[in-house]
């Protein structure tokens, strides 16, 4: 895991406290900034760090869990796990290309160029080849 | 006024001086308590606030004094008791008064929280020997005492006056002997209880920006209960050996010795705390201002955190609305009375 590794939440945002922590552990897990076999925080301490509920700790967990990325023992804390991605299906790319269309018609709309928007693409897929 | 007086009267400045400070000794982005801008203490209204709140204090441990030297003349007992009390009371109000004159300035927190996700276990600095060396200490003198029981004298003092002078004695009894050592033992077990909630029960950081802060602050106090158990142990240790070194009515390591070295030790250990404290960028401590119950009681059902760092003063307190803080508090109940019973 690399040093700097940390999650950041906004207590006032409109999306759920456990959905900002899933995002943000999914995108590290995804982009190895965190690495199988690499131990993260208990519940218990996450939870106390961000100041949040325990549940919603081990709620984000869980989802993470049943994802295939994460390993939850009892007593012996959360580890990363060796995930093989699963074969995508044509629904799974489908929904990919329609929230991607969404995100970037919403960031057009925001004043972000073609230009600006299809580097930050390129340089997305060079960490996700990386 | 007698040696007793007079004692109570250098603790009560020595307290008045303290409580004076105590307030500019908090993150950068908190005066009074309160959730401020950064750059809030330069401004007048700060200054303001924070003249008053001295004013009123100097004022309430004038009346503390003057109770204590009414007290010492003999017009009333519980004058001479009172007088500490009244004044930590009263720079309690002052501060809670010096609160609410803020708050017209707080600014909002914007909800941002971030956490590192080192998973890493965190110890008492120095490790296992640190924790062990005090109680090793006074495993070491008890068997000491207990091999040369015989050489103790039948009756020797375990209480003396600010002069020197013995006023309350004990037999060679184990409670007589071993008293001090047991109340030691208690003492530097609550430090260790505090040290180790400390580290699993308080945030590392709340804050992305003010991590590594946080992270010195926490070290600086955990260094501090550290240090606090070995001079514990150094100090329960003399005074457990003082029958059989002493051998009559005479503390062999003079009593403003053993209080000045508590007090060096203290005030080496807090220094640093206080510089960490006083530095800028430490920015807020995540915990929401309207948690904070006069600024200096922080009830949070919400906040899994059970050790919080304290807004009035150096230091962490409990989370009462945590259910464990109640189980604490019961403990340290339980160990103040059996302190007092031996």
């Amino acid at each position: 895991m690399t040093q700097s590794a940390q999650i950041r939440i906004d207590l006032n945002s409109a999306a759920p406290v456990n959905r900002q922590i899933v995002d943000q552990l999914r995108t590290l897990l995804v982009e190895g900034a965190v690495a199988p076999d690499d131990a993260l925080p208990s519940v218990r301490r996450l939870a106390i760090d961000l100041g949040v509920h325990f549940n919603t700790v081990a709620d984000a967990y869980r989802t993470l869990a049943d994802e295939g990325w994460l390993e939850i023992a009892h007593g012996r804390g959360v580890r990363v796990r060796k995930r093989r991605a699963p074969r995508p299906d044509d629904e799974t790319l489908a929904g990919f290309r329609r929230r991607l269309r969404q995100l970037a018609a919403e960031m057009r709309a925001q004043g972000l160029s073609p230009a600006i928007i299809a580097r930050e693409l390129a340089s997305l897929v060079e960490v996700l080849k990386s | 006024m007698t040696a007793d007086s007079w004692m109570v009267l250098v603790c009560l400045v020595s307290i008045a001086l303290l409580l004076n400070w105590l307030p500019l000794w908090r993150r950068s982005s908190l005066w009074f308590g309160v959730t401020v801008a950064p750059d809030f203490h330069d401004t007048p209204e700060a200054a303001r606030v924070l003249r008053k709140y001295r004013v009123e204090m100097w004022a309430v441990s004038g009346i503390a004094c003057v109770l204590l030297w009414a007290g010492a003349r003999g017009l009333s007992a519980w004058m001479l008791a009172a007088s500490p009390l009244i004044e930590t009371l009263g720079a309690a109000v002052a501060f809670a008064r010096g609160r609410s004159r803020t708050r017209p300035y707080a600014r909002h927190p914007d909800g941002a929280r971030a956490a590192t996700l080192d998973a890493a276990s965190e110890h008492l600095p120095g490790g296992p020997v640190a924790i062990v060396v005090p109680y090793a200490t006074l495993a070491a003198v008890a068997i000491f005492l207990h091999a040369n029981w015989q050489r103790l004298p039948g009756r020797f003092p375990v209480h003396w006056g600010i002069d020197g002078t013995a006023d309350r004695w004990a037999d060679r009894t184990w409670r007589g002997v071993d008293g001090p050592l047991l109340a030691g033992l208690l003492s530097i077990a609550l430090l260790h209880v505090l040290g180790a909630l400390i580290l699993a029960a308080s945030p590392r950081a709340r804050m992305a920006e003010t991590a590594q802060w946080t992270a010195r602050f926490r070290h600086a106090n955990l260094r501090m209960i550290v240090a606090m158990g070995w001079t514990l142990a150094a100090l329960f240790g003399v005074l457990a050996l003082n029958p059989y070194l002493a051998g009559g009515d005479t503390l062999v390591v003079p009593a403003w010795l053993m209080v000045g070295a508590v007090l060096a030790v203290t005030a080496g250990f807090l220094w640093p705390i206080i510089r960490i404290s006083q530095e800028s960028g430490s920015g807020s401590d995540g915990t929401p201002d309207e948690c904070w119950k006069f600024g200096q009681i922080y009830y949070n059902p919400n906040d899994p955190a059970l050790m919080v760092e304290k807004r009035f003063g150096v230091g962490y307190t409990i989370n009462f609305g945590n259910r464990a803080s109640w189980l604490l508090i019961g403990l340290l109940v339980l160990i103040v009375m059996v302190a007092l019973l031996l």
